[in-house]
């Protein structure tokens, strides 16, 4: 679920010509979070077995791409590219 | 109903995933059977490996314009499976770990445009269904490509077929991407308005 929504978010919030840019984006963070992952995952599981599972648990509250801004609306807009709040440059200028 | 030209760029996505699922999995193994490395040295390849794909991941998005991305995709999708297929045909650590780089680039490249030509398929409010097709055949093709590697290497006895198999598969990936649209470049009327 969290990879196809990250993904749709990709479309709705990029023009065409960003599209390379914002995929590249989402699949460099996806590549270095999964090295850094097996790293930690490596580390803690030294301390305790349970302790891996704990931090993905954790981890991944956060991550919720509309919980840095508040400007998000989650009510999804009839015409998503025509309504400029819901996309990213808007949420950067606000 | 699909736009068309998705199914071909769906089926050219299952031909590379096809390619490479399989490799991280059986990589160790290949590494102590036909290159002699250890479990340690091996491991390191593959974070060398990621390391390079990230690099070209990077670097593909810098490819603004939507017109070169089918081009760039392709040249991605050459690069992986000759990569593959150089890898499978020699046991100098030299020239595996050029042919791993030229697979490190490609993957990088197709990880990044694959997705980015797709998402200028998807008709409008329709992103949602889209992606979930593009990800779950993704899904369906690295579910696919373990068993099918598990049983190329059975059936031949060599762990070389892995990477023939990952060679060979990512290069037909050419065929259904030939028949993919690219994207014509699209004037938004309303956007200086904004």
């Amino acid at each position: 679920v969290v990879t196809t929504a990250h993904r749709a978010l990709v479309h709705d919030c990029f023009e065409g010509e960003q599209y390379a840019r914002g995929n590249g984006a989402v699949e460099v963070a996806i590549l270095t979070g999964g090295l850094i992952g097996l790293a930690a995952g490596g580390l803690l599981i030294e301390l305790a077995l349970w302790m891996p599972f704990v931090l993905a648990a954790v981890a991944g509250c956060p991550c919720s791409p509309g919980l840095p801004s508040g400007a998000y609306r989650w009510s999804t807009p009839a015409s998503p590219r025509d309504d400029a709040p819901t996309r990213f440059a808007s949420m950067r200028r606000r | 109903v699909i736009r068309p030209g998705v199914r071909a760029l769906l089926a050219a996505e299952i031909l590379w995933v096809i390619g490479y699922a399989a490799l991280p999995v059986f990589f160790i193994l290949y590494a102590r059977q036909v290159l002699e490395l250890e479990p340690g040295p091996a491991s390191l390849w593959l974070a060398a490996f990621a390391l390079g794909a990230g690099v070209a991941m990077i670097a593909g998005g810098f490819v603004r314009n939507p017109r070169l991305h089918k081009p760039f995709l392709a040249l991605g999708v050459s690069l992986m499976g000759a990569g593959f297929l150089a890898a499978a045909g020699s046991t100098s650590l030299v020239w595996v770990s050029l042919a791993c780089a030229s697979a490190a680039a490609g993957f990088g490249l197709v990880s990044t445009l694959g997705f980015s030509l797709f998402a200028s398929l998807i008709p409008r409010g329709e992103a949602g269904g889209y992606t979930a097709l593009y990800y779950s055949l993704r899904a369906v093709a690295s579910a696919i490509a373990v068993p099918v590697a598990g049983w190329t290497i059975a059936v031949s006895g060599s762990y070389r077929s892995l990477f023939l198999l990952g060679g060979s598969a990512t290069l037909a990936a050419l065929v259904p991407l030939a028949f993919a649209p690219s994207p014509r470049t699209r004037v938004d009327p309303t956007r200086q308005l904004r």
